[in-house]
């Protein structure tokens, strides 16, 4: 198993300008390593820098300092911190996924072809990706009225699963999830823990934040715990 | 092997090099007198006004590019300036499918000019009225753009014509209609059809959906996002809405007083900020 990713002296500090220079130093000086098909847990106390540490190997965030060395597929080993925006938009095209706790999409297109978006952009027709989607959905328990309804009126929990399913579709090679099961029941749960074991099995890393420590059992292999923007403790399951 | 390097690629469609336009005289120190940093755009020494300066930027195939900032900060310049309406005072700007990107567009002749705008770009204005002939069709006007692309087959531009409303969702049937008769959502949409008839591989977008009312302006962004989807047109939207960049962009930039304050990724822009404009921006954000 080779590292997919390696995180080196990774230092994230805010600095506000409007409000006189105030500086958040969220991030101080995160190590960490991943290797390929792991799934790793991240853990901490709300502010302890957890979504910040996910944001930055995004590149949502740029970080003041360190290095996050990714291996892709396309490039080899590049660093997220300095590498280019295009080639950063490409791995998020064809490799990089995040899935955020919040859904932000285009009002006023269906549950099925936000869904489907996701693998349209790689220029695979879109019937059959809707038929993907279709499906992808149903296994989530989207009730079927709500298939071709706008998202932007879902619950909480359906519209968890619709951001849920529009980024494990296209099966990425490294995915980013934030708090995949926080608003949803204990079936639906289960069943989102299991489409990420699948996903594992077909060889996706996985970097997780959750609060619940059922989701946390079941899925990490090695949990990482924050604690005011550095790692605490590495704990292997 | 590791990738570090920050120095850009070679595949660009369009690339934008120190572009600058001043009003009135200016002497060499017009453009070091103004600035985000002096906090105005009019020259002190002679008056002049930079509506925008040393600005240089690349577009890629398929790319969306956002460019905000507040009103007067040269967003809409920028894009005039490409599209040939108006005259530049310093810079150039090579576009990939002219001659392979060899060439200053700038320097090129009105003739040449004419042929990029026809067959390589297309531009919808804020207003209506800027890119559609009110006293012609809205068919009429999708078919003025085709014939300046060298259509000339009246069956074919009406095929063509009629094909472009039903995918920008104007009834068909009111194709023979003036765009005078037409609600202002519905005039945008014919000004989008008409700009993409000659499928362009370049196209501006300047305030597309201000002034429309929410649900056309989904509407209208959702034919957007479709079009580029299917079509991979490389865009540069313009617009002072930041949830329009969000939503239709990968890369924005930020202007302030004509000069680029910063420039990043859309998600980076709107979630760290890096510059005190930007920053203050996003957080007047609703």
């Amino acid at each position: 198993m080779a590292t997919i990713l390696e995180v080196k002296n990774l230092r994230k500090c805010f600095n506000l300008h409007i409000l006189n220079d105030k500086k958040i130093e969220a991030l101080v000086d995160v190590n960490f390593t991943m290797e390929e098909g792991e799934i790793v847990g991240l853990t901490g106390k709300s502010g302890s820098g957890k979504s910040t540490l996910m944001k930055t190997i995004y590149r949502t965030y740029l970080a003041n300092s360190g290095q996050i060395n990714y291996l892709s597929n396309t490039f080899g080993i590049i660093d997220l911190v300095s590498a280019n925006e295009h080639k950063i938009l490409q791995l998020r095209r064809n490799e990089i996924t995040y899935c955020s706790q919040f859904l932000k999409v285009i009002p006023r297109i269906t549950a099925i072809d936000v869904v489907a978006d996701t693998i349209v952009k790689k220029e695979s027709d879109r019937i059959n990706a809707r038929e993907i989607a279709t499906d992808l959905i149903k296994t989530l328990g989207l009730p079927v009225e709500l298939w071709d309804a706008f998202p932007s009126t879902f619950s909480g929990g359906e519209q968890q699963r619709i951001n849920i399913a529009r980024a494990i579709i296209a099966k990425p090679r490294f995915l980013l999830v934030d708090e995949p099961t926080a608003s949803l029941d204990t079936k639906t749960k289960d069943i989102v823990i299991q489409l990420i074991l699948d996903l594992k099995k077909k060889g996706t890393s996985v970097l997780l934040i959750t609060h619940d420590e059922y989701t946390l059992k079941k899925l990490s292999d090695k949990q990482i715990h924050l604690q005011l923007g550095q790692i605490l403790e590495q704990i292997y399951a | 092997m590791l990738y570090n390097e920050n120095n850009t690629t070679n595949d660009w469609v369009l690339k934008v090099e120190n572009l600058t336009k001043i009003y009135g005289n200016y002497t060499e120190n017009t453009i070091a007198n103004t600035g985000p940093d002096k906090g105005t755009n009019i020259c002190p020494e002679t008056g002049s006004i930079v509506a925008c300066a040393e600005i240089s930027f690349e577009l890629y195939p398929g790319e969306v590019l956002g460019i905000v900032g507040e009103s007067g900060s040269g967003k809409s310049t920028i894009v005039k300036q490409l599209f040939f309406d108006m005259d530049v005072t310093m810079g150039s700007a090579f576009i990939r499918p002219f001659l392979n990107g060899t060439v200053n567009i700038f320097e090129e002749s009105n003739q040449k000019k004419r042929y990029m705008r026809n067959h390589l770009m297309g531009m919808v204005y804020q207003n209506p009225r800027d890119g559609l002939n009110f006293s012609f069709s809205s068919g009429g006007n999708i078919a003025e753009k085709l014939l300046m692309a060298d259509l000339f087959h009246v069956g074919k531009i009406r095929e063509r014509a009629s094909d472009l409303l039903n995918k920008t969702e104007v009834p068909v049937t009111r194709m023979d209609d003036l765009p005078a008769y037409f609600s202002g959502g519905m005039q945008q949409r014919v000004q989008i059809a008409k700009a993409i008839a000659n499928n362009p591989p370049l196209l501006f977008l300047d305030e597309v959906t201000s002034g429309l009312d929410v649900s056309v302006q989904a509407r209208v962004l959702d034919l957007i996002r479709g079009l580029q989807h299917e079509l991979g047109i490389a865009m540069i939207v313009v617009s002072h809405d930041l949830s329009v960049i969000r939503m239709l962009t990968d890369r924005t930039l930020v202007l302030k007083h004509g000069r680029i304050v910063e420039r990043g990724l859309t998600d980076q822009i709107l979630q760290d900020p890096q510059h005190e404009y930007s920053q203050l921006l996003v957080s007047s954000l609703l």
